[in-house]
């Protein structure tokens, strides 16, 4: 039995965690389903996330929960360029994690339709590449092959030559 | 090596061309053996084929196939994937004993497919692993869709799969042009670097997702743009991906010369232009529209349009496939007549001829079974020449659409009467005089507009019984005597206009409209309407609580001698103009505007009233001398000055002092106003412009007072000859436009002689009367009988005021 307000969540590879309901609700995904469910004490499979990032990902919405932040810093409709420059503190922490863990979370944030989660963390990846000078700062930083023959390679140099010179 | 042996490693070449390898023995090692390597990916996953790998190492002795190969496995897989040693024995395992069993038989091929199964049941590994390669695609563009654009030229050179996603993914693009245009509209200039690598990124459909509005590669619009050359040129390489293109007025305008027009026709010739069907030439250079058309005349347009380009008949006969194409625009074109080469389009289903000097217009354009819009405004046309040889109209024409406005039509041509699919006709702006009662028959009518002809009669009362489909109609600016419907026939409606015509009754039927109450705006102006009382005996309209939801009511120019009724049911009136009618009061009526609780009571316009009247005989120019004769007990508001010269004392209640009377509404017949508290009740919180300009207003109506949202107050051309100073008090902090101008003033208003009269509100602050009107923009009041030194006092303080500013 779980306890009053709590559900069980069930990752991939059959962890199990006990969640305030509103907590989890934060999450369309588990707002849908737990509509769908009728049997309070069910467990939710949560298939496709692992326990190690379901974890994470329940404390970042127990935080969230706890500590709602005001709307208009995440969503600002007028300002059509998107700012990465305005993450919380403790999301910047949050996010502070290796990289393959830190795809993890924005795919699980994807599946279980955690908006803000997904924001941050596609904040923080762009944050990273942004960081970088070069092309070949990005490969190196997320391992990404350069899949560009040296024709194509030196097609593209050219034709941003002078762009890239400019900087 | 046996041939059996090559045969198989053919067959896993063919398979595994890049990884396989086979190393033939050393000298050294005197043995019969060759030994076969293939690194194996994982297949299923595309994203993952680099991720998890082993090499699968086979020693295949001479004796083969009757002896099993030496098997070993090594995992080449990336650090980051952690699969258990275990997993590798046990397939090791897996596989000799596979070997054992197939002993005898060629076996090297059946072992590397056993290898790829095993290797692609070890997904459940895969998960551990996760780069930016392993998100979707839709994940990425929401990453890039944080970082800035001018960054993607680096991104871009990352990988081939970046590359394609900032090529094609039109939202991250569109952002950019949002953002650019709201931001900074010279943009383009500063950065056009970045657009031409859009361009580069074959990336053009972006300019039109935000331009027309329509998703899709196949459109370009180079209008609002400017390009520069190099620019330009890059755009037209994409050519072969364009369905249409327009080069509109912008490029005239621009800097776009003959050089880039000259790099479009290189381009269209090298690059052909497959699939180029549309093509719009709006005020592009003559000589360069002719180029144009002739190189790609060969292609099958399906739309044309030309604008301003003379001699429209070279035009048509390049165009190769006439039975392909559905839209013509020729406009502006010098065409004087409507010739055969019209009518070989077969399959044409809208033409635009508008503004070209075509006198007549012959009905065989009419006769083409797939014409569905015809538009021919600002031509010449006075009439419709039948067919050549008389052949009859086909019932079943398919003319949806026709329009013929501002030509030059004298009388109502009959062969229009065979239109009989016809869903909109404009034909305003003609000099028709009659129409014939055989439009009833249009059953498919939707939209009428035979505004500004010179009609005396529109069956108005056929039409809406006989069109059941139609929404619009505008009979506006004729000389229409009589449109009275007696009957709710008709409910559809939903914009009819009939203002400046010479309408005595107003169609009662609109206020039984619930479609024409919806309208924002209400105009019966220039007609000569002069009671709009008839409406508020009809007991229905109380009935079913009236509610008009007009933003703007325009009664101009009407014979009007009380405020409308009507205005008592509006709801949202913020404009409403009574300019130029007969309204009209000769003696005062005071509200008492601070009690208005007393208002409310009496909501029956007809009904008894309770008035305070004050009656000023004193002509004492000095308020301190002033005799009040304000009744209330309580509010002494009516204390400012009043010189008017009451001379219609018969039309007079004179009372006595310190008396509240009631007196019947109807006892005041010659009150434009004596209803009207209840109506400017009604607009006191809504009204922000009111027009009483051109009337015979003699005093100022107080129940103005009452409108607490007044902006605009247009007063000009009445009698007035006085304010009342509960003006300041009410409207100072409102007010931005008064106008006074042409009345009867000896004074400026809220003055007396040179010193101001002031409230003692204001007293404190105040140098001048009109700095109290904190909003104010302008104020008239010129054409009054001020003396010229008064007036130039006034005005020169106001020349410095905005000298000042």
């Amino acid at each position: 039995m779980t306890e009053l307000g709590k559900i069980k969540l069930v990752s991939s590879d059959s962890q199990e965690f006990e969640v305030d309901r509103e907590v989890a609700a934060m999450s369309q995904t588990i707002k849908n389903l737990l509509e769908a469910i009728e049997d309070e004490n069910t467990a939710i499979p949560i298939e496709n996330v692992k326990g190690e990032i379901l974890e994470r990902v329940i404390h970042y919405c127990e935080h969230h929960y706890n500590h709602p932040s005001p709307k208009n810093l995440t969503e600002n409709e007028n300002e059509y360029e998107r700012r990465t420059d305005d993450i919380e503190p403790w999301d910047q922490t949050f996010c502070n994690v290796e990289q393959p863990i830190l795809f993890e979370l924005i795919l699980a944030a994807n599946y279980l339709d955690i908006k803000p989660l997904l924001d941050v963390c596609c904040k923080t990846v762009a944050n990273l590449i942004k960081e970088c000078r070069s092309p070949e700062e990005i490969r190196k930083r997320f391992k990404i092959k350069n899949d560009f023959t040296k024709e194509e390679e030196e097609e593209i140099r050219k034709e941003n030559a002078w762009c890239l010179d400019e900087k | 090596m046996t041939n059996e042996v090559y045969e198989e490693v053919e067959v896993l070449e063919s398979i595994y061309e890049d990884t396989i390898e086979i190393l033939q023995p050393t000298i050294e090692e005197k043995k019969e053996h060759v030994i076969l390597n293939v690194v194996l990916g994982m297949k299923s996953n595309t994203l993952n084929k680099v991720a998890i790998k082993i090499r699968v190492s086979l020693k295949i002795f001479s004796t083969y196939p009757d002896s099993v190969p030496e098997i070993k496995i090594e995992n080449r897989s990336g650090s980051e994937i952690k699969i258990p040693e275990s997993e590798f024995e046990d397939f090791l395992g897996l596989m000799n004993e596979n070997a054992e069993e197939m002993k005898g038989s060629g076996m090297i091929f059946n072992l590397v497919m056993v290898a790829q199964d095993f290797i692609d049941g070890l997904d459940d590994y895969l998960i551990v692993f996760n780069t930016i390669e392993t998100l979707p695609r839709d994940l990425i563009v929401d990453i890039f869709s944080y970082i800035p654009n001018d960054f993607y030229v680096t991104l871009s050179c990352v990988c081939k799969r970046w590359n394609e996603i900032l090529a094609c993914e039109r939202i991250l693009w569109s952002d950019l042009w949002i953002q650019n245009v709201r931001q900074n509209a010279n943009y383009f200039q500063k950065s056009s670097v970045h657009w031409e690598n859009d361009f580069k990124f074959h990336s053009i459909s972006v300019l039109m997702d935000r331009n027309l509005k329509i998703a899709g590669s196949e459109i370009v619009n180079f209008s609002d743009i400017f390009f520069n050359t190099n620019q330009l040129s890059f755009a037209f390489d994409q050519l072969e991906h364009m369905s249409l293109i327009r080069l509109s007025r912008n490029i005239y305008h621009s800097k776009i010369d003959q050089a880039n027009l000259v790099n479009l026709l290189n381009a269209l010739n090298t690059k052909g232009s497959k699939g180029l069907s549309s093509l719009a030439l709006e005020c592009v250079p003559e000589f360069s529209a002719y180029k144009i058309i002739q190189k790609i005349a060969k292609e099958r347009f399906v739309s044309l349009k030309c604008n301003t380009v003379e001699g429209s008949k070279q035009i048509l006969s390049y165009i190769s496939y006439p039975n392909i194409l559905e839209t013509l625009e020729l406009t502006h074109c010098g065409i004087k007549k409507v010739s055969e080469s019209f009518f070989k389009f077969h399959n044409l289903k809208s033409l635009n001829l508008a503004h070209n000097p075509i006198k007549t217009l012959p009905m065989e354009l009419f006769l083409s079974k797939s014409i569905e819009s015809i538009n021919l405004n600002n031509t010449l046309i006075y009439k419709i020449r039948p067919t050549s040889n008389n052949k009859s109209m086909p019932a079943n024409n398919t003319l949806k659409k026709l329009t013929i406005a501002s030509s030059n039509l004298t009388s109502w041509p009959p062969l229009l009467c065979k239109l009989l699919q016809l869903e909109i006709l404009d034909i305003s702006n003609n000099t028709i005089d009659t129409i014939s009662n055989d439009i009833r028959n249009y059953g498919k009518m939707r939209c009428f507009n035979i505004a500004n002809n010179d009609l005396t009669k529109f069956p108005i009362e056929n039409v809406l019984a006989s069109w059941p489909n139609v929404r619009y109609l505008n009979i506006s600016k004729n000389k229409i005597a009589d449109i009275n419907v007696k009957n709710n026939i008709f409910t559809g409606l939903t914009v009819f206009h009939f203002h400046q015509n010479q309408i005595t009754n107003f169609p009662l039927f609109y206020f039984t409209n619930t479609h024409l109450l919806k309208d924002q705006s209400f105009n019966v102006s220039k007609n000569q309407i002069n009671d709009f009382s008839s409406i508020e005996t009809n007991e229905n309209l109380i009935k079913n609580q009236l509610q008009i939801l007009f933003e703007e009511m325009n009664f101009n120019s009407n014979r009007l001698q009380q405020l409308p009724l009507i205005l008592q049911y509006t709801k949202k009136l913020k404009t409403l103009k009574l300019s130029n009618n007969n309204l009209q009061n000769d003696i005062k009526i005071c509200w008492d505007v601070n009690n208005v609780k007393d208002f409310r009571e009496f909501k029956t316009p007809r009904g008894k009233v309770r008035l305070r009247i004050v009656k000023n005989n004193s002509k004492l120019p000095n308020n301190q001398k002033e005799k009040k004769e304000s009744i209330s007990k309580k509010v002494n508001k009516q204390k400012f000055n009043e010189q008017s010269k009451l001379n219609n004392i018969q039309k007079e209640k004179i009372i006595d002092n310190n008396h509240k009377i009631s007196v019947l509404n109807q006892d005041l017949k010659f009150q434009s106003f004596d209803n009207s508290k209840a109506i400017f009740l009604n607009l006191s919180q809504t009204l922000t412009t009111l027009d009483l300009s051109y009337n015979k207003i003699k005093f100022f109506p107080k129940e103005i007072l009452l409108l607490e949202n007044l902006s605009n107050l247009n007063f000009s051309n009445n009698l007035l000859s006085e304010v009342p100073l509960e003006f300041i008090e009410t409207f100072y902090d409102k007010l931005q436009v008064i106008d006074f101008s042409n009345n009867l003033m000896k004074n400026i208003p809220f003055s007396n002689g040179n010193l101001f009269l002031v409230t003692p509100k204001f007293l404190t602050t105040l140098a001048h009367p009109f700095i109290i009107f904190t909003k104010l923009r302008f104020i008239s009041f010129s054409g009054n009988q001020i003396p010229k030194k008064k007036y130039l006092k006034f005005t020169s303080y106001f020349e410095n005021k905005s000298n000042q500013k």
